[in-house]
């Protein structure tokens, strides 16, 4: 059976720019034959250096724009079919990069209905759902405070919380920690894989911090509007040289690994996190001794 | 500077008046500030400023709060004061140059004043009283019936509350985006005014392109939450008259009536209002003549 | 140049009941060519701190001098401060205006009161300090990619030739490899002889690449030494929401499974070499 929620099939995009006269000035590529499918219930980051595509993909996942070419398809909808449009946007809700220009409402809460306004949910479950999404989010508290009051990261939260309200079975995240403090952005990603840990949303994460897709199911590398690398986190960050070819880094211990290796030591590949060095280090010394 | 405007605050309490709904509130005030035009005497005037700081009262605002916020407008008063006191006609009791101080200037003064202070005062309670949620909500609602005639009343409320949350942002940006000039060394504080207008080229220019920016954004985002105008839209809050607004209803009215009851009995009222009504009526006459 | 300030207070709506301490008697001396790293979790007062230092804010309380003088004073000559000090803001690439990469970065050395010519000439040099191409210079700054626009921002306060540079955030939102050329083009003109201050949520980069570290805490300085003296104190820069370096908690997961590596390491290049001296 095939329970995959976003599927993009060979997609193109391209960026027409046109004169006065709407006459065509220069087109732009910026999706080159993506195909990307996304199962339900996964996480799923997508990295890429600034320019590379990401946000426009990301744009196609829930019709806020329709490929040139190929198709997207959305819990089984064709997002080039209008009419399914608004269905569509609710099953794949989506988070932005700057927390200020996405908050629609002056006080938190009505923020977070208008989601579900928009839907046209009934008042009274409008107010449940927006109860339940910030708790979810951890932002109760400040359901009747001013969004230009909090920090980054809340703000962020708030957002989430507003996509959460719509009951989507998949968020997209368009580099939701690029502005936030490293404070902020823990706040972010732990909503994030608290949502597909427990409410089984499907996450599609667009960042450029390595750290934070260490933990994803799958993680895609783009670049010049192509995907150019796909695999779990243990595959790709074990290509190191291919990462940096296209702009990327690596996560600190994955680094220390592999320097460690080109110094000649003898460590497995795809170390990501700090306790897997050290048990690797510790079984490459016992490793050592009983040689000796 | 900035900050010390309270007009157009909100002053967080837990009061009836605070409770009322906000088209009560709209309409209340509006009636308010009529009131405030029906009579010209010592005693009505007395009457309407009692009224107000019985609501004052009700409303838990600590008058030194929105004295305060009087600072602002006091120019503004203190003008027209002078203004009354030199211009009127009557009774002289002082002359030089071109200017005369009469009895009845002094009375005129002293009442606009009052009226003006009545007035603010009256007005600032509303929005101290109200969210500008609320305030959107409610006229959103008052005028809803316009719709009829194609008059876009859910779109002009959304970007009333629209521009509520992004002032304060769009304040910040500047102030930043001034420091940052100055930082380069741009001359803002030269007396020469031509300097002075040149340089706010580069404040001006990337405020723009910096709102632009956001309002793209924005509705972006309003998009990807499945917004598409005031149709089939529903609402967290819906609003309905409680007991306590009939209330405010019926004291309105008996404040109004009893108003214009006064104002005849003390006969100013009339007095007042009979040559306004024929200057009013002959402005029209006028008009209607030209038109043909 | 010598910066220095001494009891340097400032607080927001100073006066009023909701006076708000940002900087609190902040007293310190940054030498003529050091490196210095200002962290502090949102709402410490860096970036208060940073506008004091610049003289764009004028401080509640206290002094900030240049080579002794006081730059409040009268005499002192407030645009010839802006030669000294360049400071570039968050976002900077926000703040372009002009219609060509050339005029925008001339825009300061013009307000210097250099001729066209000179300010061109100055904004050229700048603009190949931050690796940007002759043929980019008479394209609009809005046609350029996020990581040049910053770099062209940098460029327009580098084309003043301040002495002091400081930097607030000037890697944010770039990817890893934009990060790695602005703070590259940093450490370039630091080793040119430049003060840079630069203000971070990075500790990886700060550990990297400045001399001192200042930590800042509710207006005051909590911690300020050496990186590697700074991060030595990792449980108390917890305590107030920020952290050591990715790589020291590498090196303290190491200690703890048994390899005796130095944890007070801040640096991959330095941890590298100790986990190699320590297997080998």
């Amino acid at each position: 059976m095939d329970n995959s929620i976003i599927q993009t099939n060979q997609i193109s995009y391209d960026y027409v720019r046109t004169d006065e006269n709407g006459e065509v000035e220069s087109v732009h590529r910026a999706l080159t034959a993506v195909d990307l499918k996304v199962s339900a219930g996964d996480f799923i980051t997508i990295l890429g250096h600034n320019g590379s595509g990401k946000s426009t993909l990301a744009k196609h996942l829930n019709a806020l724009l329709v490929p040139t070419e190929g198709t997207v398809i959305v819990d089984g909808k064709d997002t080039a079919d209008e009419e399914k449009i608004l269905e569509i946007r609710q099953c794949a809700g989506m988070i932005f990069q700057n927390p200020d220009n996405q908050i629609i409402g002056t006080v938190v809460e009505e923020d977070v209905a208008f989601g579900p306004e928009n839907m046209g949910v009934p008042p009274k479950e409008i107010a449940e759902r927006v109860k339940e999404s910030l708790i979810t989010v951890g932002m109760a508290d400040y359901a009747e405070a001013s969004p230009n009051k909090l920090s980054g990261g809340q703000k962020q939260r708030v957002s989430i919380a507003g996509v959460l309200a719509m009951h989507p079975k998949c968020i997209i995240m368009d580099e939701p920690t690029a502005m936030l403090d490293p404070q902020g952005r823990k706040e972010v990603i732990r909503a994030a894989r608290a949502l597909n840990d427990v409410e089984k949303i499907t996450i599609i994460l667009i960042t450029h911090y390595m750290e934070e897709a260490i933990y994803s199911d799958r993680i895609f590398v783009m670049d010049r509007g192509k995907i150019v690398m796909q695999g779990t986190p243990k595959e790709i960050f074990s290509r190191p040289e291919e990462l940096k070819k296209y702009r990327m880094s690596l996560p600190q211990a994955t680094e220390v690994a592999y320097r460690l290796k080109k110094e000649g030591i003898d460590l497995p590949d795809g170390i990501l996190e700090k306790k897997e060095l050290a048990k690797a280090c510790v079984e490459y010394l016992a490793k050592k001794k009983q040689e000796v | 500077m900035l900050k010390d405007i309270t007009l157009g605050q909100y002053y967080r309490a837990n009061s009836v008046i605070h409770s009322l709904d906000p088209r009560i509130k709209l309409v209340g005030s509006l009636v308010y500030m009529v009131s405030l035009f029906l009579f010209n005497n010592l005693i009505s005037y007395t009457a309407a400023a009692l009224f107000l700081f019985f609501i004052i009262g009700l409303s838990k605002v600590p008058l030194s709060f929105m004295l305060r916020g009087m600072k602002t407008v006091i120019f503004i008063m203190v003008f027209t004061v002078i203004y009354n006191v030199f211009m009127g006609t009557g009774t002289v009791i002082a002359e030089f140059w071109y200017f005369r101080i009469t009895y009845e200037g002094i009375l005129n003064a002293a009442c606009m004043f009052v009226r003006l202070f009545l007035l603010i005062v009256g007005s600032s309670l509303l929005t101290l009283t109200t969210t500008p949620n609320q305030l959107t909500d409610g006229l959103e609602s008052l005028f809803s019936p316009l719709k009829i005639f194609r008059v876009p009343v859910h779109e002009m409320a959304m970007m009333m509350s629209i521009a509520l949350r992004f002032i304060p942002i769009l304040m910040e940006e500047t102030d930043k985006i001034m420091k940052a000039q100055i930082a380069r060394g741009a001359d803002l504080e030269s007396k020469n005014i031509f300097v002075r207008v040149k340089g706010l080229l580069p404040i001006l220019v990337p405020l723009f392109i910096s709102a632009f920016r956001r309002a793209g954004d924005l509705a972006l985002a309003m998009e990807a939450r499945c917004y598409h105008g005031g149709k089939g839209r529903t609402r967290m809050r819906v609003m309905r008259l409680m007991i306590r607004d009939y209330i405010s209803i019926l004291i309105l009215a008996a404040y109004l009536a009893g108003m214009i009851l006064l104002g005849i009995r003390c006969k100013g009222f009339m007095e007042y209002l009979v040559p306004e009504l024929q200057c009013a009526a002959h402005v029209v006459k006028n008009w209607v003549i030209n038109l043909f | 140049m010598e910066l220095k300030c001494e009891k340097l207070t400032y607080e927001y709506d100073a006066g009023t009941s909701m006076a708000k301490r940002a900087v609190d008697e902040i007293s310190l001396t940054i030498p003529s060519g050091q490196f210095v790293g200002i962290v502090g979790h949102t709402g410490s007062g860096k970036t208060t701190f940073v506008q004091l230092l610049d003289g764009l804010l004028k401080p509640t309380a206290g002094v900030v001098s240049l080579d002794g003088v006081d730059i409040a004073s009268k005499g002192f000559d407030r645009r010839s401060m802006r030669s000294s000090v360049g400071i570039v803001f968050q976002y900077p690439e926000y703040q372009l205006f002009e219609s060509t990469v050339l005029k925008d970065v001339s825009f300061g050395p013009k307000n210097q009161g250099l001729t066209d010519e000179e300010a061109a000439k100055a904004a050229a040099e700048a603009l190949r300090k931050v690796g940007i191409e002759e043929e980019v210079f008479p394209s609009s700054p809005f046609e350029l990619s996020g990581g040049q626009r910053r770099r062209v921002a940098i460029a327009g306060v580098i084309a003043m030739e301040p002495k002091i540079l400081i930097l607030d955030e000037p890697t944010a939102g770039l990817d890893p490899a934009g990060r790695e050329e602005i703070l590259g083009l940093l450490s370039n003109l630091w080793k040119d002889g430049m003060t840079v201050i630069l203000v971070s949520h990075s500790m990886e980069d700060v550990a990297r690449y400045v001399e001192r570290i200042l930590v800042m805490d509710r207006g005051k300085i909590f911690l300020d030494g050496a990186p590697r003296e700074v991060f030595s104190h990792s449980e108390e820069l917890e305590a107030i929401g920020l952290a050591a370096p990715e790589v020291s908690y590498i090196l303290k997961a190491l200690k703890d499974a048994g390899i005796d590596v130095d944890p007070t390491i801040t640096t991959v290049e330095e941890a590298v070499k100790e986990i190699k001296r320590k297997l080998c």
